[in-house]
């Protein structure tokens, strides 16, 4: 790799290849130039990339000003080019110091170059680079976050994508709102958006329910962005994203836990109510105890200093996580020689010009009149030749930015954050099988009807997604439960590569080899409950009827099969649903968050759930066998043993309120599937005869429990065919 | 804000206030002290003028009422839109507002000001002339959007030579106007379908000349908008003889195919949109079906590899019709 030129600036020499008009002479405050608004900006560093886009420092030439300017390639998606302007409004309407100043935008070749204020402390993400911010400096910054909030609030606009990347320091400790790429304004101070949109581990319940949401939802990512900034990530960060969106509205809110005051966390706690009524406001949350007695935003410059020395001291990590220093490097030096594809190429395989010339109909003529000669066949062609100059100008002064990174023709010119989540996907660390490998089109986010959620729509989670009108939740649903099981990604914050989520590891994806880091960032872990019951050859019966040990066996291993697939479809998964459903709430007009279960737990259970049922297709008999090697298990372990013979006959009398009721209890307990009970226990009694006395009374008091070890001893028996009459011995 | 301690005036009182204080906006010199009396003057009776109409929530019919009737007597509105430019950005972003709820109030079936503003193209004329000053034009912008949710407003408008201003609005401002005024552009023409199909109709040659222009403009974000827009105009089935005339002219199909092969995907992908409209054309006209049997080998090349990474079942399937009738010629 050439050595990287950064220190130099790149001076954008090439003329301008668009018509730009004279600014009007009125607008003495905007940035704007007259002629070639490029060229009056040097473009400096990659500061990351925000949603939609990449944001680079740039000097403003005329004022010796810093700027940052986010470039947008409007050709890379096929988004309606007026809602990428909707930002621009937002930001014009704005008039805060709590928010990043916007100074103009204008477009360049395929790019929307938008000029805005630069902020030299970072992004809060940058920070925690340096380790997660005290809690002092959370308090500060809630505090200023929330005088922001309360002034788009009042406006009627919502950010939207409230998350530690997204909010920006000064030097001097001042707390700008960024990036309002997703924002809304509600045309009333009454309507409400359903748009689904955001960043999935931040948004609010109600923005995944697709209920209808108002200003509200940025207080829940506020809330969900302190747990951030304490802890270095948000909630649920090992979790794939496409189950985070299921997981949010399911279970209860995420709570600060640690070595936090009581104030933080029931600040947090206020934050994160998912009955909206019950959530503060922005001014609200102002009167808290733990924003009220915040200090000065100029604290904040030790966490920007704290950063600045961890970037001293990790140099390594500086050149691993800011890709974007190196990727600029590289471009500078291969746009002088690497032209990008001549005119033409991008069509592919045909080149030749279309053949018009020969038709000079009278109704040409006539035509040609009409429109005063703009029909000309020379014409157009002139025309389309001078375009395709002017294009190619552009992506050679576009080149020497950035562009040179993907010199592949035939490929929409893509930048972050899809490229990376495609190619994590063609490497194998998700379920291929899965959706598309592309996010969704425009139309498909605009249809009326729903869109599946797609697996590049989501990316990795800390990404923000594209709006999307109407999810559609079942299918979105279905598809979520692939993903099961999924890690997003291995570790976050302390493992060597600093933050495993910063602008500069996702920009990393901009460059043709994916990322060094990303392989080890996540695993797939969906397929691991299948595999793992078949690496397990604990009980070996498939092999055994599968070596011909006799007809004899193979109908015994039919029945294990046909038992094993009864215990999981009529005893396992609704004793599993029965948790996860808790029973009707009494208060139906209340959110009954307190009765909802944490989403780790939810979503173990879920796991759970899934991989008996993927048992149950892979090998019933093997579930057989478990589930009897588990009775065996806690037969065999004394104390546990002991415990359930207590709790076996009490368990409705057990604090049952709790909708934490763990598995044994649930075993333990008649009240899922009584039907079910019955029936089972008559038929093992008609299988067993009367083997079933050797553990004594104990085991019999719970009707699962007994059953399940009538099961396992029914297993001993046809493992060791020839010892079935000694088998309630050698428990005993 | 604190304008609620004191003294509630009327509305007479209010807009008197304003319109008193717009004139002196510009006496004495520049940054002199009667210019910023001047402009805080404004700036507050907006603000109160805002908080009867929006009221927190809860306005009192009786004095909107009031409100609105002193607006109308005054022709507020129209100073309004016409010195907004002088105003504070808070106070801009009042104006809009104030407008925008008057043109959202409704007595009964009827639209008060909506009315109003018919009977004055001036205002609606001064509205769309706010694209010509970057500090106010999307101020003034929100406002025209507004007006444009009413046909009578939108046929004036339409049906008016400065409709034809659009095009230099759109090609001529940075990005966020030229968005804003193209946004408008499309509302004017896709908002009130049958009135806007008669109209077309009625002066075809005018509008698709202006419209070649933008088809033609070398600013991409233009050219996308405007293929694609095209492409909803055409395929509208108010626009049924607007669409059949279009496709019998082959300069519009030269100008398609030509467009097919921009370097920009996007532009493709729109410019196919309205080809294929060309080719399922049933009664194709002679000159049309020469130029597609002329250049048959090269569009079924063309179309062969013709963004085949799309995962669009609708635009398959149509690209498979075409290249079908393409053979069949």
């Amino acid at each position: 790799m050439p050595p990287s030129p950064t220190k130099s600036p790149t001076r954008l020499l090439h003329p301008p290849t668009s018509t730009l008009p004279p600014s009007s002479p009125s607008t003495s405050s905007s940035a704007l130039p007259s002629s070639d608004p490029a060229s009056q900006y040097t473009l400096l560093e990659k500061l990351g990339t925000g949603s939609f886009g990449t944001v680079y420092k740039a000097l403003h030439i005329p004022s010796q000003q810093f700027v940052a300017i986010k470039q947008i390639d409007l050709e890379d998606s096929d988004d309606d080019i007026g809602e990428i302007q909707m930002e621009i409004s937002l930001l014009a309407q704005c008039d805060s110091e709590y928010v990043t100043r916007y100074y103009g935008s204008f477009v360049r070749g395929y790019k929307l170059w938008i000029v805005m204020e630069y902020l030299a402390g970072g992004s809060c993400l940058d920070l925690l680079q340096a380790g997660p911010f005290s809690e002092a400096h959370i308090a500060i910054l809630c505090r200023e976050l929330l005088l922001g909030l309360d002034y788009l609030h009042t406006e009627g606009k919502i950010h939207r994508d409230i998350k530690a990347a997204n909010i920006l320091l000064s030097s001097t400790g001042s707390v700008k709102l960024a990036d309002f790429g997703v924002a809304a304004q509600l045309s009333t101070l009454s309507t409400l958006r359903h748009t689904f949109v955001g960043t999935p581990f931040w948004m609010a319940p109600e923005v995944i329910r697709q209920t209808g949401y108002d200003q509200k939802a940025d207080i829940w990512s506020l809330g969900i962005t302190a747990i951030e900034l304490a802890k270095g990530e948000p909630p649920l960060a090992e979790i794939h994203p496409m189950r985070v969106l299921f997981l949010i509205p399911k279970t209860s809110p995420p709570v600060l836990e640690g070595e936090f005051s009581e104030d933080f966390k029931d600040f947090v706690g206020c934050c994160l109510r998912k009955d909206v009524s019950e959530r503060g406001t922005a001014k609200e949350l102002l009167r808290h105890r733990f924003v009220r007695g915040a200090g000065k935003v100029g604290a904040l410059t030790e966490a920007i200093e704290r950063w600045r020395e961890f970037k001293e001291r990790n140099p390594r990590n500086e050149v691993d996580d800011d890709e974007s220093v190196k990727t600029i490097g590289r471009a500078q030096v291969g746009g002088l020689d690497l032209d990008l594809g001549g005119p033409g190429e991008a069509l592919g395989s045909v080149r030749s010009e279309w053949s018009f010339d020969t038709a000079a109909s009278n109704m040409v003529e006539t035509f040609r009149k009409v429109q005063g000669g703009e029909s000309d066949s020379e014409a157009v062609s002139t025309v389309d030749g001078g375009e395709e100059e002017d294009l190619d100008t552009n992506a050679a002064v576009d080149g020497s930015e950035v562009e040179v990174d993907s010199p592949r023709e035939d490929v929409p010119k893509s930048t972050i954050p899809k490229i990376l989540s495609e190619s994590t996907r063609r490497t194998g660390l998700f379920p291929s099988s899965l959706g598309s490998a592309k996010r969704s089109s425009y139309a498909a986010r605009q249809n009326s009807k729903g869109t599946v959620l797609r697996f590049a729509d989501l990316g990795n989670g800390m990404d923000t997604l594209r709006p999307i009108k109407q999810v559609d939740a079942a299918g979105s649903l279905r598809l979520s439960e692939e993903y099961l099981g999924s890690i997003r990604r291995r570790h976050a914050l302390g493992n060597d590569n600093g933050h495993p989520n910063s602008n500069g590891s996702s920009g990393s994806s901009n460059t043709p080899s994916p990322s060094p880091a990303s392989p080890t960032k996540s695993k797939a872990r969906s397929q691991s409950p299948t595999k793992s019951s078949h690496s397990n050859s604990r009980s070996p019966s498939k092999h055994r009827s599968g070596s011909g040990s006799g007809s004899m066996n193979a109908d015994m291993d039919a029945e294990r099969a046909r038992i094993g697939g009864m215990i999981i479809s009529s005893i396992i998964l609704p004793t599993i649903n029965a948790l996860h459903s808790p029973p009707p709430h009494p208060h139906p007009h209340r959110h009954p968050d307190s009765l909802e279960m944490p989403a780790q737990e939810l979503e173990a259970l879920s796991m759970l759930s899934r991989g008996f049922s993927d048992l149950r297709l892979a090998n019933p008999s093997r579930a057989y066998g478990l589930m009897t090697d588990i009775m065996n298990g806690m037969n065999e372990n004394e104390e546990v043993r002991r415990y359930i013979s207590q709790q076996g006959p009490a368990t409705t009398s057990v604090p049952a309120a709790s909708p934490r009721r763990d598995l044994f209890e649930g075993l333990g307990s008649k009240l899922p599937v009584p039907a079910i009970i019955t029936t089972s226990d008559s038929e093992a009694s008609h299988m067993n005869g009367s083997t079933d006395r050797a553990e004594g009374g104990e085991m019999k008091k719970s009707p699962i429990a007994e059953l399940l070890y009538m099961r396992w001893m029914e297993g001993l028996k046809m493992k060791w065919p020839g010892l079935s009459t000694s088998v309630p011995t050698s428990t005993s | 804000m604190n304008f609620f301690k004191a003294k509630q005036r009327t509305p007479a009182e209010l807009v008197r206030g304003l319109r008193d204080a717009i004139p002196r906006l510009e006496a004495g010199q520049p940054g002199s002290e009667t210019r910023r009396k001047a402009n805080e003057e404004v700036t507050r009776n907006l603000g109160q003028i805002k908080a009867i109409l929006y009221g927190d929530g809860d306005p009192l019919p009786e004095l909107v009422a009031q409100l609105a009737q002193e607006t109308y007597n005054t022709d507020l509105l129209h100073s309004l839109v016409l010195n907004i430019h002088k105003f504070d950005f808070e106070a801009r972003k009042d104006v809009s507002q104030i407008f925008n709820n008057l043109l959202r109030r409704q007595i009964g079936s009827r639209w008060p000001t909506v009315e109003y503003l018919t009977a004055k193209h001036d205002i609606l004329f001064a509205t769309l002339g706010g694209y010509d000053n970057e500090d106010v034009a999307l101020n003034t912008g929100m406002i025209l959007k507004e007006m444009l949710r009413h046909e009578s407003l939108c046929k004036i408008l339409l049906y008016s030579d400065k409709f034809y201003s659009f095009p230099h609005y759109i090609e001529d401002t940075t990005f966020g106007i030229s968005c804003d005024a193209f946004a408008n552009f499309k509302e004017t023409l896709t908002r009130h379908k049958p009135m806007v199909a008669e109209y077309l109709e009625k002066n075809y040659d005018r509008f698709f000349m202006a419209y070649a222009q933008l088809l033609a403009s070398s600013n991409y974000v233009t050219k996308r908008q405007s293929l694609k827009l095209l492409g909803e105009i055409l395929l509208d089935r108010a626009n049924f003889n607007v669409m059949t005339r279009y496709i019998s002219y082959e300069a519009n199909l030269k100008m398609m195919m030509n467009l097919l092969r921009d370097k920009s995907k996007n532009i493709q992908f729109e410019a196919f949109h309205v080809f294929k409209v060309f080719v399922a054309n049933p009664n194709k006209p002679p000159q049309v079906v020469a130029i597609l049997r002329r250049n048959q080998a090269k569009l079924l090349a063309f179309l062969k590899d013709f963004h085949n990474d799309k995962e669009d079942e609708q635009f398959t399937d149509e690209k498979q019709f075409l290249i079908a009738q393409i053979q069949a010629l």
